[in-house]
C-alpha cells in the first residue's frame, strides 16, 4: 500500500470540515429572525396584556392595586385648607371622568415639580410642581391627565408588559449575555414608544375632563409651557421621572393644542390658583 | 442606545479583526501544510512500509499544541445560532484552524523523522460556561516519530 499524502484544499477541492457560507450574511439573517420573533412575540404578548387589562372586573383591579403602597411613606404630607381645596378639585374633576371608585389626593411638600398616580386611586402631587402653576385650569389639567391614567388603567397595562418582558428576558438570557444586551434595549425602545402613546391618550382624555368642568379647555398647556421657561434658566435635571417617560415638553404642548382644536375645545379664560 | 453604540463597536471589531486574522492564518497553514506534506504522518500503531524503512535507531513522543480564541463577532453569530440550533459555522473555522495549527506545529517539531505514527488530536474548551469571558478552544496533537538510519 502507498502513503498517498493530501491537503484538504488541493486541486481547488473546498475544505470539507468547515461551512461555506458567509459569516456576515449568517448574522444578518439570526439576527433578523430572532429580533422578528421577540418583537412579534412581544407585540402579541402586548395585545394579551391589553385585552386582559379592558377585561378586567373593578374588583380584580382594586386587589391588584392593593399589593401597591409607597415603599417610601410620605413623611412630609400637608393637611391644610389648600389641600382640602384641591380634593374638591378632584372630586369635580372625578365626577367629569366618570370614574368609579374614590380617589386620594395627597399634598407632600417636597420641591420637585412632579406629580403621579400610584394604583389604587391615590394621586400626590409635590408643592413644588402647585408653586409653578399659577391657574386652577392649569393644575386641574395635570390632575385630569392622573385621573385618566387611571381610567385608562395604565398601571395594569405597563404591569402586564413588565411581566412580559421579565419573561421574555428570563427566556433569552439562558442563551448568551451578548443576546441579551441587544435584545433588552430593542424592547426598551419599544417600551418608550408605549409610554409615549399612552401619554398622549391621557392628555387627550384630560382635555375632555378639562373641557367638561370648566366649559373651556384654557390653561391646559400651563404646566408644560412652564416648564419650558423654566428649563431654559435651569439644565433640566430637576424633574426626573415626570420628565423621562413623557414626550418633550415643546413637543407635547404643541399636541395638546392640536388635540384640543381637533376635538373643537374653545380656549377660554382661565381661574387664578388659590394662594397657598 | 449606548449600549447598543457599544455592540455594534464591539462587533465591527471583532470582524474586522477576527476575519482579517483567520484568513491570514488560512493562508500560512496551506502553504506550510504544502512544504511539510512528503513526511509521512498517519494514526496506525505501526510504521508503514516497514520493509524499506531501515533500521528504527530512535522513537520519540512529539506534540503540538495551539489556543485560538473565540473573537466577539464569533461568538454573537454563535449565540444566536445556540437560539435556533444548526451548524455553528464560525466555530468550524476556528476548530479546523487549530487542528491544523496543532498537526503543522507537531510535525515542525521533527521535520528530519521518517514517519510520524499513532497520530492522536485532543481538544478542550477553555474559559468555558464562563458568560463572561470570551471562550478559546485548545487543540492538542500528540505522535511517535521515528527516526532510521
Amino acid at each position: 500500500m502507498k502513503y498517498q499524502p493530501h491537503l484538504p484544499e488541493q486541486d481547488n477541492e473546498q475544505n470539507i470540515n468547515v461551512s461555506h457560507d458567509q459569516p456576515l450574511k449568517t448574522l444578518f439573517t439570526l439576527l433578523s429572525g430572532v429580533l422578528a420573533i421577540i418583537g412579534v412575540g412581544y407585540g402579541l404578548l402586548g395585545v394579551c396584556v391589553d385585552f386582559a387589562v379592558d377585561h378586567l372586573p373593578d374588583e380584580v383591579e382594586t386587589l391588584i392595586a392593593r399589593q401597591f403602597s409607597l415603599s417610601d411613606p410620605l413623611s412630609n404630607v400637608v393637611q391644610d385648607e389648600f389641600s382640602a381645596y384641591l380634593q374638591t378639585m378632584l372630586r369635580e374633576l372625578q365626577q367629569c371622568a366618570g370614574v368609579g371608585y374614590p380617589l386620594q389626593l395627597t399634598l407632600a411638600d417636597v420641591d420637585q415639580i412632579n406629580a403621579f398616580a400610584i394604583p389604587g386611586g391615590q394621586i400626590v402631587v409635590f408643592t413644588g410642581l402647585i408653586d409653578q402653576l399659577e391657574s386652577e385650569n392649569g393644575l386641574a389639567f395635570v390632575l385630569a391627565h392622573e385621573i385618566s391614567h387611571f381610567q385608562n388603567r395604565d398601571h395594569l397595562r405597563s404591569m402586564g408588559r413588565g411581566v412580559v418582558i421579565m419573561g421574555l428576558s428570563a427566556l433569552i438570557t439562558g442563551a448568551d449575555s451578548v443576546i441579551t444586551k441587544l435584545i433588552l434595549p430593542t424592547i426598551t425602545l419599544g417600551e418608550m414608544r408605549f409610554s409615549q402613546s399612552r401619554e398622549l391618550a391621557a392628555d387627550r382624555r384630560a382635555l375632555a375632563i378639562l373641557n367638561c368642568r370648566y366649559g373651556h379647555v384654557g390653561g391646559g398647556t400651563e404646566f408644560f409651557s412652564g416648564l419650558l421657561s423654566h428649563a431654559d434658566n435651569a439644565a433640566g435635571s430637576v424633574w426626573g421621572h415626570y420628565f423621562d417617560s413623557h414626550p418633550k415638553a415643546m413637543a407635547r404642548v404643541e399636541r395638546i393644542q392640536q388635540q384640543g382644536d381637533e376635538a373643537g375645545f374653545r380656549v377660554g379664560a382661565v381661574t387664578r390658583l388659590m394662594a397657598r | 442606545m449606548v449600549e447598543l453604540l457599544i455592540f455594534l463597536v464591539l462587533i465591527s471589531v471583532g470582524y474586522f479583526f477576527g476575519q482579517r486574522s483567520e484568513a491570514k492564518h488560512f493562508r500560512s497553514i496551506r502553504a506550510r501544510e504544502l512544504e511539510l506534506m512528503g513526511l509521512i504522518t498517519h494514526n496506525g500503531k505501526h510504521p508503514l512500509g516497514v520493509d524499506q524503512l531501515g533500521t528504527v535507531t530512535e522513537s520519540r513522543l512529539v506534540y503540538g499544541s495551539v489556543v485560538i480564541s473565540v473573537d466577539y463577532f464569533k461568538g454573537v453569530v454563535a449565540g444566536l445560532r445556540m437560539l435556533v440550533g444548526g451548524n455553528l459555522g464560525t466555530y468550524e473555522t476556528l476548530v479546523d484552524r487549530a487542528r491544523r495549527e496543532a498537526v503543522l506545529r507537531l510535525k515542525e517539531s521533527c521535520t528530519d523523522a521518517a514517519q510520524i505514527i499513532n497520530l492522536r488530536i485532543e481538544t478542550s474548551a477553555i474559559s468555558k460556561g464562563n458568560q463572561n469571558q470570551v471562550g478559546s478552544v485548545e487543540v492538542l496533537a500528540y505522535a511517535t516519530a521515528i527516526y532510521t538510519q
